[in-house]
Formats: structure tokens, sequence, C-alpha cells
């Protein structure tokens, strides 16, 4: 086994583990907000290892490039759609207080 | 069976806590679980194209990429004003 294999195995082992990890952490994480942080930890270290580990084991190649282009687009795209999530989230939670302020004061 | 198809089955697990969550936790966390899910499917597309040494088959992955993008997007913006 040559030394650019070892690499790429010791990249691949560290993104599945990362990828892993973040799966069993949005399962123990106690609210939504915490859910966020691990599920998006999950689009930025997994991917990025993973698509070293391919770019060692491809060189710049197709599917090399391919890797990086899916690596580098959840690694942009991701923070938006966790943006997104967290104001709905924050909003379900301020409607709920609202609507729970609106029912003490009715009696 | 390649160092690839054995990571790709190994994510495969990692889908197990977030259908859990998916299933069970409020409707807003379960887009989260879905969020995590969809990159975790596109790494196993990845990985599997990889395995089988078809550089043709990273394309299903940059569109799942692209779609769970915007149906995360969607989801959110439906969850924020619904129910």
């Amino acid at each position: 086994m040559t030394v650019r294999e070892h690499v790429e195995h010791v990249l691949l082992v560290l993104g599945v583990g990362a990828e892993l990890v973040c799966c069993l952490g949005v399962l123990a994480a106690r609210d939504v907000f915490a859910r966020i942080h691990y599920a998006m930890a999950a689009t930025s270290v997994g991917p990025a290892l993973i698509a070293t580990a391919i770019v060692v084991h491809e060189s710049v190649k197709a599917p090399g490039i391919n890797a990086l282009l899916v690596a580098a687009f959840l690694l942009v795209g991701s923070p938006v759609v966790a943006t997104a999530t967290a104001r709905a989230a924050g909003a379900r939670r301020l409607g709920r207080v609202e609507a729970g302020l609106e029912e003490v004061e009715r009696g | 069976m390649n160092a690839w198809l054995i990571a790709a089955t190994a994510l495969l697990v990692g889908l197990v806590p977030l259908f859990v969550v998916a299933l069970r936790a409020p409707r807003i966390d379960g887009v989260v679980a879905l969020e995590a899910a969809a990159t975790v499917v596109t790494l196993v597309l990845l990985c599997l194209a990889e395995g089988f040494a078809r550089s043709a088959y990273t394309s299903t992955a940059i569109t799942l990429a692209v779609v769970s993008f915007i149906g995360g997007l969607v989801f959110a913006r439906v969850l924020e004003r619904g129910p």
C-alpha cells in the first residue's frame, strides 16, 4: 500500500467518522438550534475530507473536480439553508409565545 | 468490496438517527434532520461513484446537492408561515 493510499484512507475514515458523529449529534441535541449546529457541521467537515480523499485518489480529473464542486456547493449553500431554518424555528417559537400570551389575557 | 463502498455503507448507517429525529421530533427539527440526511446521501453517491469507478455517477450527487438546497429553503419558508 502506497503513502498516497494511506492518506486517502485516513481522510476517508475521518470524513465518515465526522459525518457519523454529526448524525448522532442531531439525535442527541436538545433543541432545534443545537440540531442545526450539528447538521451544518455535517455539511462542512465531512464533505471537505471526503472530497479531498477523492482528489487524492483521482488527482485533478473529472471525478475529483466534481467532488470538490459538491463540497464547495454544500459549504456555500448550507449556511443559507441554516439561516432560513433557524429563522423559521424562531418565528414558530415566537408564534407559540404570542398565542400563549393571548390565551392568558383572555383568561 | 473496496474502501469507498465500505465508506458508503458506513455513511448509510448514519441515516438511522436522522430518521428517528424526523419521525419523533417536532416538524422543524425534522427539516433539520432532512437537510443533514440529504448531505449524507450526497456523500454516499460520491463514494459509490468512486467505488464503482464511474465518474458519470457524480452528476447525481451534484444534482442532489442542488435539489436539497432548494428543498431546504422551501421547507423553511413553508414552516415559517404554516402550522
